[in-house]
């Protein structure tokens, strides 16, 4: 059977010749096959519904989609090129009609990112039910919580306290359990990689970052979809930093240590592709519309189980960081 | 030498001429790299032999080392061609103090290897203590419990004496047994009659019920049974397993179409006997009304076909798995007289409502002979339904069944798996290739409560411990070691 | 009490976990549920908890981890129960695969008869096992693993050549039979050059000379280890492959290539492929003394076997030359720029074979090499880790490897090593070798290119960019084909615009090394 894809990623399509590449599946679910090709080409196949990211290719909306999908077994041949790609011989996507799609994120933006468009945020979370450990660490409860609700205006971003009760409840009732042990380190990565930023100091930074690859629940475990958004935000509004590009370039030997599915997607992150609801977010953000930001926050939520609230967390933490000056002392970092 | 060599070029003739299909054993790149030009690669799933145990691994290149491997390999399957010829009969229904060899008065057989009546568990001494009520050597639990320990009462494995028997496998001297000859090599085996499911003395039980159940069973069944087998003639035991396998039974924990099978065979000649039409009607519904009566059959054909393969020079293929609800055991047909034991596993499975682990007893009974035999447990492919009952999926018996061809000497020339392509079921479990592979045999099985009176309380699978394949392993090695001695 | 249950490489979506790990969280009695991937991060995570090391260990970020944290015990079964139940719900492997996934060697060759070459690469002590296994099911064998015994190899040998069945190997890096690349296998045609290899990197230099360079294929090539002409083996998959190449009516010239065999075996091997008239091209590295004669030609580089291999095969060849005349007038033009003090040759080979005949082409004009290839009288490395004067290492060496992967497959060290050399205001030349083909890294040349590019721009210290003039040569050779998998081109010109001076093949790589040197001598 062969099925249309509508639209394809550009860093998908600029990697894909007229010569064949063989490669295999490397996991298949009811809204996504995954493939490897041995040249280390990622693709994700997903049918309308599922946002574009850097390795998306989508397909036409076929009944009984999800059946299709499954039908594809893990492991199995594919061979990819640009015209099509054939999945074990009973499956073919035609390349032929597929638009392209541009992973890039333009970073054209000034850099000024506005205090209004964290209250948005706030509000936003206010209203959202929040699963992720990254967006109550970020929003209010980790040890990083003090410095940011003194940016944002000293209010209690979850509002309801809910967030602090679950924290208190995790490192309460099971002592020194996992949620707590998780929540607290969550936190303390997130502040160490804050400060530092603020005070400029690659190598901590670096530590922040490499205690978030990998960390925490999920397929593309939620430290690196936190990660994804930091970056992304920082790449978006601090593109011409310079301490911007060594972080990123010392990030580099850093992202391998998760898993296949992850590290794909961090290390296109890297190079300035990103999810498309996320690259929405950041435009709506500099934009400024209260209610664009609104839409676009919900977007992103509904990304995955956590992962785009997680991603949500990471811009927040940049946004924390670029809005602040540190007055944390240098050398406790050094 | 030239000669020599051309034929050595064949080979590599054949394989230039030939399109090249590779088993790669190792690193999957050099498969996915092979795939991808066009050529055919099985990624084979390798682990390290021995569970990486290395005194282990040593004694199995020992055991490899080219001279000893032929000779096993030889001794096993001669081993699979005797089980494979064994053709079991059921040839009468006798008594046990009549029929059983070297049964006494004060003896009472049990499941498994040998077990004092102090080490022995819950169940086993519920089913010993209404044994002895049964046979009126005592009139109570309080008065049985003492006798029994006693010492005035002999305990041996069933295994002993050519008998076999479920469960707690309780076999007292009046105790109404099968005969089961196989006709092919003169052996004969024994095992009592089944008495059906809920509160049975196999599973410990020994309330007014059950004693009395065993009483219409002496006085009832048993006699119709040995006249119908004398109207009807012998019944062919292992076309009748055979058939039933092909039906969905795998002979130990389904045994549904076996049962059915014989009541057909047995049918007639029972309305043809001289007992009265309610006896005759009572044996037909008893034997309807329990699934498990053809067990009792499977079990003593299995052990009549593994007697002929006792005591063979160099063969490592297992002659008995068996369980006293204290112990593990095994015996290895090249060291007849030892059992290799170790404390009986915990049972993973369902329990009846009311009934949670805490209740199980550990693993019990010598119907693991089944497997041993090449069904039970190594034919759950034949019987998909079963795997349900223990929380699997039919694809799981698929699995069970093929992970067991890994440690087995041969396959079967009779009893086939439809869903297999009517291949063969896994035949004659091979001690070394356990140890090897590190694959235990498959064993499903019923579980009984831990305290006596109380009988079963679910069903489940059993992982064999390793140990004592590796014991035995062990044993093979030395023997072969001081073998290699003697004959330089 | 805390329970971990791993599922070896699994994957569910994102949302599947999520409900999986509520439902479980919602059982009475269950404080705490995480469903994630073992990532080293995620299991420092269960250390810090309190969790047993023990009960995770081994586990790969691709493995799927749940850690469960429980107020009563007995509600361990009820929860991890549901949770395999969820997880098996989703998809699972299917169908005859499945089955045939999990099978071991045994039942691999029973079910499928036409197997006829079992390829190993598992720990040495187990590779030999398993190959005795394969052999006594009458297959050929091919045996990439290394540490494997003397002993073990030569019983292997004995027993395959008495039934004419291959070992390629132990130590057997590459082979190609019938078309089909085995191990790191370049993508070359097929062809009518029959090859015996006692060196991987040795025939992947020459067979992919052969394709890339002269358009020739290859009918086969027979790999059998670098030990095979040791005094022990005997030569024993050497000759039979000779016999075989000979035999075999699709292969008009044969080539042989191997690394100093012991002079008896070498006799041995010349009188096999004296008798059977073939064209046959023999290269033993670091041996140029032996006159050719009839069907018989020696020769000095890989390149060259290469060259003679084609015109034995009925090729119409020129000489071609190893290098871009451009490309060495520019070495030449920055050779004299140099300063001074810059007079060492430092070669970071991942080929063996490469390294070894880098070491007897330099020696030509250069003296006093130090390697840690145990060759000749060359002076040996009191550590390897460290270049003294004129070096040249073999990175693929067990020193190097032990615990790691071949430089071959993951460069990570001769990245550092490499960051080293460019520090060492006495490097002159840096060589590397790029090895191209299946099962290799993915883009070898790439990555170096970006390594240098990082390191000459001042890395993650600007201030510490060096004067334009003021760095040493770098000078690889790209040992592949257009048709492997990692892109030749690409990986050509990332190299290229790295500043890195490509030769065509090793021989190139010494000769450009050797007229930098020359040039900073006449500068």
């Amino acid at each position: 059977m062969t099925i249309d894809a509508q639209m394809a990623s550009s860093s998908v399509l600029s990697r894909l010749g007229r010569k064949s590449r063989s490669g295999k599946v490397h996991s298949s679910f009811t809204r996504t096959v995954n493939i490897l090709c041995q040249d280390m080409t990622w693709i994700c196949l997903h049918p309308p519904g599922v946002p574009m990211h850097p390795f998306c290719i989508r397909v036409k909306a076929e009944p009984e989609m999800g059946e299709c999908f499954l039908k594809v077994l893990w492991s199995e041949p594919a061979t990819v090129s640009r015209n099509a790609i054939d999945l074990g011989g009973r499956l073919t996507i035609s390349l032929e009609q597929a638009r392209e799609w541009n992973c890039d994120l333009d970073p054209s933006a000034s850099g000024e990112t506005s205090l209004q468009a964290l209250d948005t945020i706030d509000t936003i979370l206010k209203e959202a039910l929040i699963d992720s450990v990254f967006l109550r660490a970020v929003a209010g409860n980790g040890p990083a919580a003090t410095a940011n609700s003194a940016m944002a205006g000293g209010t209690d971003p979850v509002g309801d306290g809910e967030g602090a009760g679950s924290t208190e409840k995790a490192g309460g009732a099971v002592v020194g359990g996992l949620q707590a042990v998780l929540a607290a380190r969550i936190g303390c990565a997130v502040d160490l990689m804050e400060t530092a930023w603020r005070l400029r100091c690659i190598e901590p930074v670096l530590r922040g970052v490499k205690q978030l690859v990998g960390l925490g629940i999920g397929l593309t475990p939620s430290g690196d979809d936190f990660l994804i958004g930091f970056i992304g935000a920082a790449y978006f509004f601090a593109h011409g930093d310079d301490f911007r590009k060594s972080v990123f370039e010392g990030m580099r030997p850093l992202v391998h240590r998760t898993n296949l599915p992850s590290f794909f997607m961090l290390k296109a992150a890297l190079k300035g592709c990103y999810p498309g609801p996320l690259s929405d977010f950041l435009h709506a953000i500099e934009t400024g519309s209260s209610d664009g930001v609104r839409s676009a926050a919900k977007c992103l939520t509904g990304l995955g189980a956590t992962s785009g609230q997680d991603m949500l967390a990471g811009v927040l933490s940049w946004l924390h960081v670029s809005s602040t000056c540190g007055a944390a002392d240098a050398a406790h970092y050094a | 030498m030239d000669s020599e060599m051309d034929s050595g070029m064949d080979k590599l003739k054949d394989l230039f001429s030939s399109g090249l299909v590779v088993a790669n054993l190792g690193s999957d790149v050099f498969s996915d790299a092979i795939r991808t030009q066009d050529g055919t690669s099985f990624q084979v799933k390798w682990e390290i032999p021995c569970r990486g145990d290395e005194k282990l691994f040593s004694a199995l290149e020992l055991l490899r080392s080219r001279e000893i491997d032929t000779s096993i390999e030889q001794a096993n399957s001669r081993a699979v061609d005797i089980l494979n010829e064994s053709h079991p009969y059921i040839v009468g229904v006798g008594k046990a103090i009549d029929d059983i060899p070297g049964m006494a008065d004060n003896l009472i057989l049990h499941a498994g290897p040998p077990v004092t009546w102090d080490a022995m568990c819950g169940p086993m001494k519920g089913a010993v203590m209404g044994a002895l009520i049964y046979e009126g050597f005592a009139r109570s639990e309080k008065e049985a419990a003492e006798l029994a320990a006693s010492g005035r009462i002999c305990f041996e494995p069933c295994h002993h004496h050519g008998t076999v028997g479920p469960m707690a496998g309780v076999v007292s001297p009046s105790m109404p047994v099968w005969i089961i000859e196989n006709k092919t090599h003169g052996r004969k085996a024994y095992c009592t009659l089944n008495e059906g499911l809920g509160k049975v003395l196999r599973y410990g039980a020994f309330s007014e019920e059950v004693i009395a159940r065993l009483k219409w069973m002496e006085a009832t069944l048993a006699p119709l049974l040995r006249e119908a087998i004398e109207i009807g003639g012998e019944i062919d035991l292992r076309t009748l397993i055979a058939q039933a396998l092909q039906m969905g039974d795998e002979g130990h924990n389904r045994n549904r179409a076996g049962t059915s099978l014989l009541i057909r065979e047995l049918a007639p000649a029972v309305v043809r006997s001289g007992a009265s039409d309610a006896d005759k009607a009572e044996v037909l519904s008893f034997m309807h009304s329990n699934d498990h009566f053809f067990l009792n059959l499977t079990m003593p054909a299995g052990k009549s076909c593994l007697d002929a393969i006792a005591g063979i020079e160099g063969c490592t293929v297992l002659t008995a798995m068996a369980r006293n609800g204290t112990e593990f055991g095994i015996r290895v047909s090249m060291l007849p007289d030892r059992w290799f034991t170790a404390p009986a596993p915990r049972v993973d499975g369902l329990y009846l409502g009311g009934f949670t682990e805490e209740d199980a007893n550990p693993d019990i009974g010598d119907s693991t002979i089944c497997g041993t035999y090449g069904i039970g447990g190594f034919a759950m492919a034949a019987a998909p339904a079963i795997v349900e009952f223990v929380g699997g999926s039919p694809a799981d018996a698929l699995r069970f069944t093929l992970n067991m061809y890994e440690i087995s000497a041969g396959e079967s020339s009779s009893f086939r798996i439809p869903a297999l392509g009517f291949r063969g079921t896994p035949t004659g479990i091979d001690v070394v290739k356990v140890v090897e592979k590190g694959i235990v045999p498959a064993v499903n099985t019923g579980i009984a409560h831990k305290d006596p009176g109380i009988g079963q309380v679910g069903a489940g699978l059993v992982e064999p411990p390793m140990s004592v394949f590796e014991d035995a392993f062990e044993a093979v090695y030395e023997h072969f070691k001081t073998r290699m001695k003697e004959e330089p | 009490m805390r329970h971990i249950t791993l599922k070896a490489s699994t994957y569910r979506d994102s949302v599947a976990l999520m409900r999986i790990s509520k439902k479980a969280s919602g059982l009475e009695g269950v404080s705490y549920v995480m469903v994630a991937m073992a990532t080293d991060t995620n299991l420092d995570l269960l250390k810090e908890a309190g969790f047993e090391p023990a009960e995770f260990a081994g586990a790969k970020a691709n493995d799927l981890l749940i850690a469960l944290e429980l107020e009563t015990d007995s509600v361990l079964d009820e929860a991890v129960d549901l949770i395999e139940k969820e997880i098996e719900g989703g998809p699972a492997p299917s169908g005859a695969e499945a089955y045939e996934a999990a099978m071991g060697l045994d039942a691999t060759l029973k079910s499928h008869q036409d197997i006829n070459l079992v390829l190993i690469s598992l720990p040495g002590r187990y590779a030999a096992y398993e190959a005795r296994k394969a052999l006594e099911a009458g297959k050929h064998v091919m045996i990439f693993s290394d540490n494997v015994t003397v002993e073990d190899e030569k019983q292997l040998k004995l027993f395959a050549g008495e039934r004419g069945l291959l070992v390629m190997g132990p130590d057997c890096g590459t082979a190609i039979i019938n078309g089909i690349g085995l191990g790191f296998a370049n993508e070359v045609p097929r062809g009518d050059i029959g090859m015996v290899a006692a060196s991987g990197t040795g025939a992947q230099e020459v067979s992919s000379i052969l394709a890339r360079c002269h358009e020739m294929g290859i009918s086969q090539m027979i790999g059998t280890g670098g030990r095979d002409v040791s005094r022990e083996v005997g030569g024993v998959m050497v000759k039979m492959g000779l016999r075989a190449l000979i035999d075999d009516a699709a292969t008009r010239a044969i080539v042989v290539v191997s690394k100093h065999p012991d002079r008896e075996i070498a006799d041995e091997i010349i009188e096999v492929a004296r008798r059977g008239k073939k064209p046959c091209i023999i290269h033993f590295t670091g041996q140029a003394d032996i006159r050719s004669e009839a069907n018989l030609t020696f020769t000095r580089t890989l390149a060259g076997t290469a060259f003679e291999a084609a015109r034995g095969a009925g090729k119409q060849v020129e000489g071609f030359t190893g290098f871009d005349e451009d490309a060495m007038a520019a070495l030449l033009a920055a050779a004299r720029k140099m300063p001074p003090g810059r007079k060492y040759v430092r070669g970071l080979f991942s080929g063996g074979t490469l390294a070894q005949e880098a070491v007897f082409l330099l020696s030509d004009g250069i003296k006093d090499i130090h390697t840690n290839l145990k060759i000749g009288d060359f002076p040996g490395l009191d550590d390897p880790g460290e270049s003294v004067g004129h070096t040249i290492v073999d990175l693929g060496d067990d020193t190097f490897t032990r615990g790691r992967a071949h430089p071959m497959i993951d460069q990570a060290y001769r990245l550092v090593r490499l960051q080293r050399e460019l520090d060492d205001p006495e490097t002159a030349v840096i060589l590397l070798d790029v090895v191209l083909g299946h099962g290799c890294h993915e883009a070898p040349g790439v990555e170096i290119a970006e390594a240098l590019m990082t390191a000459l721009s001042g890395g993650e210290e600007p201030g510490k960019a060096r004067e334009p003039g003021d760095r040493p040569l770098v000078i690889a050779s790209i040992c592949g084909t257009r048709g492997d998998p990692q892109n030749y081109a690409n990986e050509r010109r990332a190299l290229e615009a790295a500043g890195v001076y490509v030769a065509e093949h090793n021989e190139g790589l010494c000769e450009l090394a050797l007229a930098a040197l020359e040039g900073r001598r006449d500068g």
